[in-house]
């Protein structure tokens, strides 16, 4: 058996031995030229293909099943299970279809007696060292072994001799990993090389010997390491979180989409008495079978596999509660709702309809969104509605908005270049980047990396990156604007780079002769410090650009985009999040209602807001969970959790898809819809919200997309099961469901009405003045950005929040870390507004010379937030080095510093 | 008509001589007389175990998936190999068998890769109380002493093969070493 013998030597950060990646699979020939296509035989049947398509792509597309191990459309061809043996006339012997590239007239016949025969001594020669303990293994059910057992294998076995048997490592917290049911087909090594880029898991030792495992016994470090989970077609690598819990045939399947990040991956939640116990791609039908993600494209990152079932916490509440007397008591729904109603009413008559603020998860649906606007507009009588509380001012806040209302771009049209600017993307919103990462890997498009950070994920895909320091990102995109137009020299944006002539050229002229192009613009990086001053260049570079490109602006807010089209915003009348906290401080709003408790809790630290909640007249709270903020309500309301709400999101894109509920609600809690609908009518408006989803879902179609008539059940079968359908599309079904992004109007009610959408510059004078990195002698300037996993209310009552956390960290430039002499793995004390934290460093390329990159969503005791400008720190080498190399990167002790 | 009747009376009178004067009685006296039941007599589940005392169970939930009245609940759990509960890296943590909700049919007993669940011969399941038709896994288990076999299950938590156990394990490619 043609086995990779990849040793330690030869593995490390290259993909040495391995064909050519494989196209997208099974593609449809429509539109491919004449010349490029043939006919050829398969199993008797006269079929056409593609030049350069290899006999498996073909048998894709037919509908031929042909077993495989090693293969896997979003992985490079690797050759090495032998698995998918045919038998090709005029060949002699059988050959490998996974590899074999068709040609003219080429005779394939994939289940003849040769090719039988050759599968079945294949699947008895896997099985030579294999433990058949399926048992205890948890891969029953759903191992592709043991169903090609089946179907190619033989009942019985020729092996006589004792079994090889390996130590079992510890390697990883998440994968267990039991090297003697390994099969050796690499699919995990090519993903960690291929799609992970930590380049970590190998295949160590030569010939019979041979196994798989992490470089120096580590973890398997990336953000999507959990989908080796899934890649690996037998029981070698399984779940830690979900080890021994279930059986795959014991849960229940709901295929949904995740809540966690504007990624809005399409997953399926495995459910077992109104309990999650795993979360993976969506699982299809494949033939006779269903699959996770053994022909499919889809991968999830690990927040979103193993950090979904936070709705299970300790602190969950299911019933609702009301004040009386100083102490909140637990009510029915109704009498809650009644009471919150009253008080509100209250409110209303005392101070005016605008003395209340509606604020909402920014993972709320399009339906939530939909009804919490109409509370605000048509019931309450109040602008001041808004999902943006992660944005860190009222000027970025209004500039993600501006961006979303005209985002025009997608990854679906796979564009032929792709600018990023300020990429901290795959931190906010992983599987984004990874498309954008495929798009380079597979698809050979050009990848130009611009701003003043470059996530390492996509930069090792890049082919141009140029790098500015903080804060002066508008400027370079202006400038290059200005070169697009035939308005500024080369020279002078060269200048402003800091690089020759030539290089930025070459950028130029990449840019010019693309076909198709699509501007990626990371709005929350630095904590959005920024997006004031680079939307608007970013709005004017994307004009410069023309025709055939687009615009994509990313946040990683579940819903941005839905939340963002449905004018659940308070536009220029009305207090948005970040504004609430001083108009409660001055007595402009006097009641709030929260739909979700993270609708406020990134305002501020739970003293700062407790203060000021407790200055309210009224607060209601709609949540799931007892916190520092259901303490301080008026009346609580039991909200339905994560997997137990139903309605539409949008991913990032704009793409709409299915949030379905795979339980039942906790206790006496109910949907977001629901709640609004009910604290509508008891405001007194009868008729307000809806008795069924599915009448909330009309309601918001005619608001997004007058013309589509699609039912939810319609959407449903979108994104369901039908392999065929997901293994040529992504899913989420492209562009023809982006809302309508220039509808400004659509929200207007009672006279009220929203500025137009049009995008408009924010002011200048926003952006803090740029500063010359050089200059700062000792000193760098900081950078950081949200992460998924770290967003803190929902995300760390997860089941293992710990281990998804990300370990904080300080990236250094090579070249500045050589110079104040710090190595990887090493400790350094980081000294910023006059506090000193433990760190460990990281040596990439991500920031610029002079800039230094804080791992996300982790400050350590500081808050770099509360300043306004560019973050100057000072870096002082330890003699220490991290522990444990796989466990690297604890901050281990902060104090304010002494002087 | 007659003949029939006579013919029926004295196949009873027979009976009733036989058991009265003849020792050949039918019926035994129940309570304070048992019946031996046949070997493949399918009554109330048992759990065997392996003769150090580890239970035959490994939690694999295949009882529970061909059981066709979903009698059997079971949650399994990982080993600790300080302190055993089965061989390999899971036992069954949780093993309920709902009595009646069971047909006695045997198909868990037929399915279980492990021999570990058996049908026993006890029939007498009545109680007055619905929970005690739940059958928990400790009253199911046999006695320690009652265990029996070697156990041929991979067990990853023994490490690498010895060379004594190279010659072992050639004549029988599932015998392991501790
Ligand atoms: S990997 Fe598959 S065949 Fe091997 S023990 Fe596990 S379930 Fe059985
Ligand atoms: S661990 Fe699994 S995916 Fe990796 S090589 Fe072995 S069988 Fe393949
Ligand atoms: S990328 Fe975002 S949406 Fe996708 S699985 Fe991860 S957290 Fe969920
Ligand atoms: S005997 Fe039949 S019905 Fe009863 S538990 Fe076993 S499989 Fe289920
Ligand atoms: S009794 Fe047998 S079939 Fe049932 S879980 Fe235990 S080992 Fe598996
Ligand atoms: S060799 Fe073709 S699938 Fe593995």
């Amino acid at each position: 058996m043609a086995q990779v013998t990849k040793g330690p030597a030869c593995g490390i950060g290259a993909t040495i031995g391995y064909g050519a990646p494989a196209g997208k699979v099974g593609r449809a020939l429509e539109g491919v030229p004449e010349d490029q296509l043939f006919t050829m035989t398969l199993n008797g049947r006269e079929v056409k293909a593609r030049k350069g398509e290899t006999i498996m792509e073909v048998c894709h597309r037919e509908d031929t099943y042909v077993p495989h191990y090693c293969w896997h459309p979003s992985l490079s061809i690797a050759g090495n299970c032998r698995l998918c043996l045919v038998e090709v006339e005029k060949v002699p012997k059988p050959i490998i279809a996974c590899q074999t590239q068709v040609s003219p007239g080429m005779v394939v016949k994939s289940a003849s007696e040769q090719a039988k025969t050759a599968q079945e001594w294949m699947m008895e020669f896997l099985l030579v060292n294999h433990p058949l303990d399926c048992p205890i293994c948890d891969r029953g059910g759903e191992c592709q072994l043991q169903r090609y057992s089946m179907e190619y294998g033989t009942s019985h076995s020729r092996m006589a001799d004792k079994k090889r048997k390996y130590v079992k490592p510890q390697a990883d917290p998440l994968i267990d990993i039991e090297r003697n049911r390994c099969i050796m087909c690499t699919r995990c090594v090519r993903f960690c090389d291929e799609v992970g880029g930590d380049h970590v898991m190998g295949v160590f030792a030569r010939g019979n010997d041979n196994y798989i495992g992490t470089f120096g016994q580590g973890p398997v470090s990336n953000i999507f390491s959990g989908n080796v989970i899934d890649l690996c077609p037998v029981g070698c690598l399984t779940s830690k979180p979900f080890r021994f819990k279930a059986r795959v045939w014991e849960l229940t399947q709901t295929q949904t989409t995740c809540t966690q990040c504007s990624s809005g991956c399409k997953v399926t939640s495995w459910t077992r008495n109104g309990r999650l116990y795993r979360t993976t791609p969506p699982s299809r039908q494949r033939h006779d079978h269903f699959t996770i993600n053994e022909d499919t494209e889809e991968f999830i990152c690990n927040q979103g596999r193993f950090g979904a079932d936070f709705s299970a916490h300790d602190s969950r509440r299911g019933e609702s509660l009301v004040r009386r007397a100083d102490r909140l008591e637990p009510a029915p729904f109704g009498d809650a709702v009644a009471r919150a109603g009253k008080a509100l009413r209250e409110v209303v008559e005392r101070h005016g309809g605008e003395s209340v603020a509606i604020l909402l998860s920014p993972r709320a649906t399009n339906e939530e969104g939909l009804l919490a606007r109409k509370l605000a507009r048509d019931v309450v009588g109040t602008w001041s509605v808004d999902w943006r509380a992660n944005q860190q001012s009222v000027e970025a806040a209004n500039a993600v908005s501006a961006a979303l209302r005209v985002a025009d771009g997608d990854l679906e049209s796979e564009p032929d270049v792709v600018v990023i600017v300020n990429g901290d993307i795959a931190h906010q919103s992983p599987v984004l980047a990874l498309r954008i990462q495929e798009l380079g890997r597979r698809h050979l498009k050009k990848i130009v990396m611009l701003g003043h950070y470059h996530d390492p994920y996509l930069a090792g895909h890049a082919a141009m990156s140029f790098h500015n320091a903080p804060g002066r990102t508008a400027e370079i995109l202006a400038q290059l604007a200005g070169v697009l137009a035939g308005e500024a020299s080369v020279a002078d944006l060269a200048s402003s780079l800091g690089r020759t002539e030539e290089d930025v050229r070459e950028l130029v002229d990449t840019i010019k002769s693309a076909q198709s192009g699509l501007l990626v613009q990371s709005l929350q990086d630095f904590d959005g410090r920024y997006a004031p001053a680079e939307v608007p260049a970013a709005g004017a570079l994307r004009a410069a650009l023309g025709e055939g490109w687009g615009w994509l602006p990313v946040t990683g807010e579940r819903n941005a985009v839905g939340l963002n089209a449905l004018g659940c915003e308070p536009g220029e009348h009305g207090i948005g999040a970040r504004g609430l906290l001083d108009a409660i401080g001055d007595g402009r709003i006097k009641a709030v209602v929260a739909i979700g408790a993270d609708a406020i809790d990134p305002l501020g630290n739970e003293e700062l807001l407790a203060g000021a909640l407790s200055n309210l007249d009224a607060f209601v709270l709609a949540d799931s969970f007892d916190s520092p903020y259901s303490r301080l309500a008026t009346v609580f309301l039991g909200m339905a959790g994560n997997l137990e709400t139903d309605g539409t999101a949008f991913d990032i894109e704009g793409n709409i898809a299915l949030v379905k509920a795979g339980v039942d609600p906790v206790g006496d809690s109910r949907q977001g819809w629901r709640i609004l609908t009910e604290l509508g009518r008891a405001l007194g408006r009868a008729d307000f919200g809806a008795d069924s989803i599915e009448d909330v879902w009309t309601q918001v179609r005619a608001e997004l997309a007058a013309d589509s008539d699609a039912t939810l059940a319609a959407l449903e079968l979108e994104g369901g099961t039908n392999a065929a359908q997901f293994v040529v599309q992504r899913p989420a079904g492209g562009a023809r469901n982006r809302a309508p992004e220039h509808n400004p109007g659509n929200y207007r009610t009672d006279g009220l009405h929203l500025r137009s959408a049009a995008f408009e510059a924010p002011k200048a004078g926003t952006a803090p003045s740029s500063s010359d990195p050089a200059s700062a002698a000792d000193g760098f300037l900081l950078t950081w950005g949200p992460h998924v996993s770290g967003r803190g209310y929902l995300q760390n009552r997860a089941s293992i929040a710990e281990m998804l956390l990300p370990k904080p960290f300080l990236e250094v430039h090579p070249a500045d870390a050589a110079a104040i002499g710090v190595k990887t793995n090493q400790f350094a004390v980081l000294h910023v507004n006059g506090l000193r934290t433990k760190v460990g460093i990281k040596v990439g390329r991500g920031p610029a010379r002079g800039t230094v990159y804080m791992s996300a969503g982790v400050y350590g005791p500081f808050d770099p937030s509360s300043n306004a400008g560019p973050v100057e720190v000072r870096i002082e080498p330890l003699d220490e080095l991290v522990p444990d190399q796989g466990e690297a990167l604890i901050a281990a002790e902060s104090a304010p510093e002494s002087h | 008509m007659i003949l029939e009747l006579v013919k029926g009376f004295g196949l009873a009178g027979r009976h009733v001589f036989d058991a009265l004067f003849r020792g050949k009685m039918v019926t035994v006296s129940y309570p304070e007389v048992r019946r031996e039941q046949p070997v493949f007599f399918r009554g109330r589940h048992r759990l065997q175990r392996y003769e150090d005392g580890l239970e035959r169970c490994v939690g694999c939930a295949l009882c529970a998936a061909v059981c066709p009245s979903e009698a059997i609940y079971l949650e399994a759990k990982e080993n600790n190999p300080a302190n055993r509960v089965s061989p390999g890296e899971r036992f069954a943590e949780v093993y309920q068998i709902h009595l009646l909700r069971c047909i006695f049919c045997g198909f868990c007993e037929e399915a279980c890769p492990e021999d570990a669940i058996v049908m026993g011969p006890t029939y007498e399941l009545a109680s007055d109380r619905r929970t005690d038709f739940v059958a928990q896994k400790h009253e199911m288990l046999d006695p320690r002493e009652k265990g029996f076999g070697d156990y041929h299950v991979y067990d990853p938590y023994i490490s690498h093969v010895t060379p004594e156990s190279d010659k072992e394990a050639k004549a029988d490619p599932w015998a392991l070493t501790s």
